[in-house]
């Protein structure tokens, strides 16, 4: 029992879009005491929250509905918000992804301001695969990571308006922040996915727990 | 997907434990232990994507290896790629939907084309297809059935119906550890803009070379990594100088 007692209480932000056991599993691995709940009651009370996400941001907006005012009080009072994939991109304030899917704009949680781009015309979209990460400064999510291959799914990239929110970026047609956090770090994202970057996403979802008891 | 040429490891399963077929027949081959063990150790040694196979879905059409699938699933975080035995759009959908990355269709693919597009409407770029190559001709059922189709003409085919990529296999040469083809891999990357997976017959690290060489994005090992020819580490290396 001793080891539970320590373990990071982590809640996977279920709101019905995309798969979860992915995540799941990456966080166990990790170390962490996983729950997955569609409850915005159960994200109160977390050491940590993962707001998880596939597919298109307003729908993801949308859905998260329920949750918006949870999460950015949460996320006020200092509790870790790890956002992966779009759920880091509904972090910032708004998307492009709104007018090209013609759905109308959609408010992100507005925690680290700024939108989201469609990659330029040039390169494939979605961009879907391993690439590389340059860290550009200290965040205890990426204590150890450097240079390191991460495994990314999308379309969509986080134009942050402060150039600071990036803490690691990532080169695909143009330089992207691939991590990014609030100026308070305890509100950060990943547009790769952990879950299925190998020893380096194990890595960051290690560090994740860390700070989640920290 | 592939963004570099990559050396995947195969974890081909056949009653829940890893084994590595001759030839493609059935009852052929080595057995080689526990897939989570051995998923744990590539990944160790730094496989970025696992390629699965459940042989007894390729040969019966059924699942028999979902347990030892998602055991693996749980075990690794990397990027997993999984084929035998996929017939149908709701059996693709729901391994995607256990966390698979993408599904490798192929005898559903040659005798339904069409469940390609239906596949990746929803789920864009998970769809690779596998195009098992005997005598110059596209094969299915566990390679047990030839089908007339050009293995070049077929990729370019499926292409324009929407997969992600062609997983391209040397019936030939799988599982004989006597080197591989380049010509047959060559007309297949000349065929189309997506990324051509090699696999089948690599015996060698200068194997992995000549694929690499021929235009493949990424190439399957089995049998050389399993008796320890070389290993993952030898090989990723060797093609990335």
């Amino acid at each position: 029992m001793s080891a539970r007692q320590t373990a990071a209480e982590v809640v996977v932000v279920d709101y019905g879009l995309g798969n979860l056991r992915s995540v799941t599993r990456g966080l166990e691995r990790a170390g962490a005491d996983v729950d997955v709940s569609s409850d915005p009651a159960a994200v109160s009370e977390a050491d940590g929250i993962v707001l998880p996400g596939v597919g298109a941001f307003s729908e993801g907006m949308e859905n998260a509905g329920p949750f918006r005012k949870t999460l950015v009080e949460q996320a006020e009072a200092g509790t870790p918000l790890f956002g992966i994939c779009l759920g880091m991109q509904m972090l910032l304030t708004t998307s492009e992804e709104a007018d090209h899917e013609g759905e109308g704009d959609a408010e992100g949680l507005d925690l680290i301001p700024g939108t989201n781009l469609r990659f330029p015309g040039d390169v494939k979209v979605p961009q879907m695969g391993w690439n590389d990460l340059s860290v550009e400064r200290d965040h205890p999510l990426v204590d150890g990571v450097d240079g390191e291959y991460a495994y990314f799914v999308h379309s969509y990239y986080a134009d942050p308006e402060d150039a600071g929110a990036a803490v690691a970026t990532t080169d695909y047609g143009v330089t992207f922040p691939s991590v990014v956090a609030n100026e308070a770090g305890n509100v950060f994202g990943t547009q790769f996915h952990p879950e299925k970057s190998g020893e380096t996403g194990l890595q960051i979802l290690r560090n994740f727990v860390d700070i989640c008891i920290a | 997907m592939f963004p570099e040429f990559e050396v995947v490891p195969a974890v081909d399963m056949q009653d829940g434990q890893v084994v590595q077929l001759v030839g493609g027949e059935r009852g052929t081959g080595t057995t080689y232990g526990d897939p989570v063990a051995a998923a744990r150790r590539w990944v160790e040694d730094g496989a970025r994507t696992l390629h699965l196979v459940d042989l007894d879905g390729a040969f019966e059409g059924d699942r028999a290896n979902a347990d030892a699938i998602d055991a693996v699933l749980e075990a690794v975080g990397v990027e997993v790629q999984i084929g035998g035995g996929i017939r149908t759009a709701a059996d693709a959908v729901a391994l995607l939907d256990r966390g698979v990355d993408r599904v490798i269709l192929g005898t559903a693919a040659v005798e339904n084309p069409d469940i390609v597009a239906a596949i990746g409407d929803e789920h864009p770029g998970r769809v690779m297809v596998s195009l098992d190559a005997k005598d110059g001709e596209v094969v299915v059922s566990g390679w047990t059935e030839s089908t007339g189709l050009d293995p070049a003409a077929a990729a370019s085919r499926y292409e324009d119906l929407g997969a992600g990529a062609i997983l391209f296999t040397d019936v030939d040469v799988e599982g004989q550890l006597e080197g591989v083809r380049t010509d047959p891999v060559e007309r297949v990357v000349g065929a189309v803009d997506i990324p051509v997976v090699a696999s089948g017959g690599v015996a060698t690290i200068d194997d992995v070379r000549a694929l690499k060489d021929a235009g493949a994005a990424a190439v399957v090992v089995g049998s050389a990594l399993y008796e320890g020819t070389f290993t993952l580490a030898e090989a990723q290396r060797a093609v990335s100088e």
